[in-house]
């Protein structure tokens, strides 16, 4: 089949003409882009109109042409030739000699133009047969494989994206080592969903929804450079939730840009920018800090928003009240761009969405599971409210040649298959063992079950539906299969119950040191997690200092750190970390510990399910759950369990009103309900130990609470 | 009168200590290094000092600093810690006892329970006064009386600002200092439990350098 990318062109009629014609030729396989990739020359950075790159590697390069007069167009096409030779004669791979080892062809389609005017020349082409004969003499539907990924990667931009990582001294290939850096060199190339995610641009609101590990950050951050070069004039903003994530943008962004256009980007209008942002130091804004300063507004710190509208609606209180105190709005920015969207509330989202100019270009990203607060993201319905009675943002699920505003990145490029198979099982609670009254074990569960089809599973065994078994794996093209064979699913993953903390400590610290010492791994592919971040400096000290003991360089990651001292390359060292500041990295080794944390608790479980799913997923290659206790049998359990599955998931699937019960029982609470609970808790204790006692008698409540309680306790029975 | 043994040593146990209190969030082991009989301990990332405090402002020479790595310890609300001696025949010559706080992270003392949970907001909250920067220095070969004491103790930027100290510190008193002024509450008395040598330096406070105000460390037995 022929993947079309349609990104912003210059000649849309012929461009809308040329993807529908290539699309209905039979048997055309390969890439087609439109409006990509931007090549440079020595006056200015613009787009190819469009580009089919064959299965065997060759280029066809079009020069498009709107309306009946096709101009100079020999010598566009020359330039336009040139260009991409030299882009890319840059790899090295794609050079023999002097020789580029794939053609580029080039062509001109003129839809308007009269076919009489184009007859005789063969570069010159306005009839849909013309144009399918042209192609069927370039398209020859072979060749290598490998040629063709390497012309993509080149073309996409994302060759050097992994290069300046530290490098490991040759070591032998069946090492962890050896193992590691096989999987950090394996070819990068976008697959076709990351590529429409990345090029496509709809005028107006797009949501990318993606798994951890699936590319998010690289398709936003290749999505942001694209638009840039395009548009330099824009004010495009970049933004995300987890601070690290500010350099790691910073660093992708600055390669794709040169990439393109050979120069730095222009940071005066491109912004990369923490959502929330700091009154003060210039480098400390966000985009809510902005919005403030633009609308003239008061801005509100965590603890100020925190007063008002508590810890946990902190920033949506913030963010809805800005909203309200700006009737006129003062859009700045051309194009948001909004990662980790599910740690975000949607009046941030809206917040975003009232700063655009018109049309109020809006990209977000989201993977429902990594939210580490229990809430989910609402449909975009429901974020951005009506507007004279019909909604103000509603997704197509649109095919065609039209750019696609929803899309779903199902491949896991990060963690082997079975790795993310248990951070799912663990983070629905798939094969915990039901307590109480609800009568299942799971703690949460997708409203639509076709998503698990959208996120790369498919149905072993049973009926995806409300009610029904079902069993479901994951398919090998969701996850590489190179990213899981180097090791065997035993030594990829494991469980450890451990009886204290402190033998937790002794095997973590004997792990690690085994992995540096015997595995040659480098102190910055270890990270350790601890989920929960409010016991994190509890129960890591006595991990630092006994790593200290033991010379090993060690660190907690920090308030602002940004992803270079995140995973300190330059100076090695071990990467101690709750889980919320780990998002959006990566590492070969991941020891989670304390896993047991909260497992048994009443309240919360969707969100300390998430956090292990979170944790579990920063893994690139391994991964060492540890925990203490009863609660880490229990935990250990679900995962023999799911071994024992083969990495499958099996499962009833619940009915609406079921899982309608478990957001109500698995919920996020915020401190202060928790804190209302508990009182209504120990007053009922309270009452109750009065009247055993005696000490009250029934007679003595008002008659209107005893009827008023009889009457509830009769209807919870 | 400490070593340089005796003063590596003296780091290795605070920082280990400190670690058990949930303060560090980094740290660089000292470093000892010999030449002609001169040594010195120190911390990795000492050879970017000179280029990281060229920066015009506080706040680039912070960032720098801490993007280099140059401290011996990162605390929880990212403040820099530096330890530096030099000793010559295993005499104490020259120390530098630096303290960088985060140029706009909010202070520690108004938001110990955020940096403490490591809440991951508490970067919208902005420092409310401008960051103090100390720093104890001795330099026993710079010393003249009264202008440029031995020991003494500068405040943020200013050059000309030695206020004399009583003696040189050992890294336990710096500490200390550190920990009681900067750290401590009522309800949280980090400082209270850190381990005490009993070994300290010797007085090099001048006479005129005494007759006017200045710090005194408490002398203890050698």
């Amino acid at each position: 089949m022929l993947n079309v990318t349609t990104g912003l062109g210059g000649s849309p009629v012929a461009s809308k003409k040329l993807a529908r014609i290539l699309r209905d030729t039979p048997g055309l396989t390969g890439q087609l882009y439109i409006g990509f990739p931007i090549v440079r020359s020595s006056e200015a950075a613009h787009p190819i109109d469009a580009l089919l790159l064959a299965r065997d590697g060759n280029l066809l390069l079009f020069d498009l042409v709107d309306g009946q007069d096709p101009g100079n167009y020999r010598q566009r096409q020359d330039d336009a030739y040139n260009r991409m030779e030299a882009r890319l004669k840059l790899h090295s791979s794609l050079v023999d000699k002097r020789q580029l080892r794939v053609t580029i062809n080039t062509i001109s389609y003129a839809p308007g133009c009269s076919p009489r005017a184009t007859e005789s020349d063969r570069v010159l082409v306005s009839s849909p047969d013309d144009l399918r004969t042209a192609i069927g003499k370039f398209n020859k539907n072979s060749g290598s494989d490998t040629l063709f990924r390497e012309v993509l990667s080149a073309l996409d931009g994302v060759t050097t994206i992994r290069l300046g990582r530290s490098e490991r001294n040759n070591c032998s290939a069946n090492t962890r080592c050896g193992k590691l850096t096989k999987i950090e060199n394996a070819l990068v190339t976008l697959d076709n969903d990351q590529r429409d995610g990345a090029i496509e641009t709809v005028d107006g609101v797009q949501r990318i929804r993606g798994l951890a590990g699936s590319g998010k950050t690289v398709v936003l951050a290749r999505k942001a450079a694209y638009l840039h070069v395009l548009h330099p004039d824009w004010n495009i903003g970049v933004t995300f939730h987890t601070r690290s994530l500010k350099s790691q943008f910073r660093r992708l962004i600055k390669r794709f840009v040169f990439e393109d256009a050979q120069a730095e980007p222009n940071w005066n209008s491109l912004h990369i920018l923490n959502a929330w942002g700091a009154r003060g130091a210039m480098d400390q804004t966000g985009v809510y800090h902005k919005f403030c300063e633009q609308h003239n507004l008061e801005f509100m710190n965590f603890g100020e928003a925190s007063r008002l509208y508590g810890r946990d609606e902190a920033f949506a209180g913030a963010c809805q009240r800005a909203l309200e105190k700006s009737r006129k709005p003062k859009p700045f920015y051309d194009v948001l761009l909004i990662d980790e969207a599910q740690d975000l509330p949607a009046a941030f989202l809206r917040l975003c969405h009232r700063f655009l100019k018109s049309p109020r270009r809006l990209v977000y990203c989201y993977d429902e599971l990594q939210n580490l607060t229990g809430t989910s993201v609402p449909p975009p319905e429901d974020i951005f409210g009506q507007r004279n009675g019909s909604p103000r943002v509603q997704l197509s699920k649109t095919t065609g040649t039209t750019p696609k505003d929803d899309i779903i990145l199902p491949k896991c490029y990060r963690t082997p298959g079975p790795v993310l198979a248990t951070a799912h099982a663990l983070g629905f609670g798939i094969y915990r063992r039901s307590c109480g009254d609800s009568g299942t074990g799971l703690v949460q569960m997708f409203d639509h079950p076709e998503l698990w089809q959208d996120i790369g599973y498919e149905v072993f065994s049973g009926a995806l539906e409300p009610r029904s078994q079902v069993e479901l794996a994951r398919t090998p093209s969701s996850s590489p299969t190179f990213l899981q064979k180097h090791s065997s699913p035993d030594d990829l993953i494991q469980f450890k119950a451990f009886a204290t903390a402190k033998e937790q400590r002794k095997w973590l610290v004997k792990a690690i040191q085994d992995n540096l010492e015997h595995d040659r791994l480098l102190p910055s592919d270890l990270m350790v997690i601890h989920p929960d971040p409010v016991s994190l400096r509890g129960a890591v000290g006595s991990i630092q200092q006994e790593l200290y003991d033991r010379d090993i360089p060690a660190h907690l990651a920090g308030v602002d750190t940004d992803a270079d001292t995140f995973l300190r390359q330059d100076q090695q060292s071990v990467t101690i970390t709750s889980v919320h500041r780990a998002k959006g990295n990566e590492a070969g080794m991941v020891y989670v510990i304390n896993a047991h944390e909260g497992l048994f608790a009443k309240r919360n479980l969707a969100s300390i399910r998430n956090r292990l799913f979170t944790a579990i997923t920063r893994t690139k290659a391994w991964v060492r759950v540890l925990g203490v206790g009863e609660q880490m049998e229990a935990l250990y359990q679900e995962f023999s369990e799911l071994k024992g599955h083969d990495f499958r998931l099996s499962f009833r699937y619940p009915s609406e009103e079921e899982r309608h019960h478990l957001r109500s029982i698995h919920r996020d609470m915020s401190r202060e309900e928790e804190a209302m609970l508990e009182r209504g808790n120990q007053a009922m204790a309270g009452l109750l130990g009065d009247l055993e006692s005696g000490a009250m008698d029934a007679g003595d409540l008002n008659p209107d609470t005893r009827t008023k309680l009889i009457e509830l306790l009769q209807q919870m029975q | 009168m400490p070593n340089p043994s005796q003063v590596s040593s003296q780091i290795t146990g605070t920082i280990r200590f400190m670690h058990g209190l949930g303060l560090v969030q980094d740290q660089r082991a000292p470093r000892r290094k010999s030449s002609r009989g001169l040594v010195t301990i120190t911390f990795g990332g000492i050879e970017h000092i000179k280029s990281a405090s060229r920066n015009q402002s506080y706040a680039g020479v912070y960032l720098e600093s801490s993007r280099r790595g140059v401290y011996s310890i990162r605390m929880l609300d990212e403040a820099l810690v530096q330890l530096h001696y030099e000793f010559k025949r295993n005499k104490l010559i020259r120390h530098r006892l630096a303290y960088l706080p985060h140029p706009w992270l909010g202070d520690f003392h108004l938001n110990r329970e955020d940096f403490v949970q490591s809440n991951i907001n508490i970067d919208t909250i902005a420092r409310g006064w401008p960051p103090t920067p100390f720093r104890f220095d001795f330099d026993r070969e710079a010393q003249r009386d009264v202008v440029h004491p031995a020991a003494h103790f500068t405040i943020g930027s200013v050059s000309q600002c030695r206020i004399p100290v009583t003696r040189p510190l050992t890294p336990y008193e710096f500490i200390d200092f550190l920990l009681r002024n900067f750290y401590d509450s009522p309800a949280n008395r980090y400082s209270a439990g850190l381990p005490k040598p009993g070994v300290a330096y010797q007085s090099t406070i001048t006479q005129a350098e005494s007759n006017l105000v200045h710090m005194a460390v408490p002398a203890r037995r050698a």
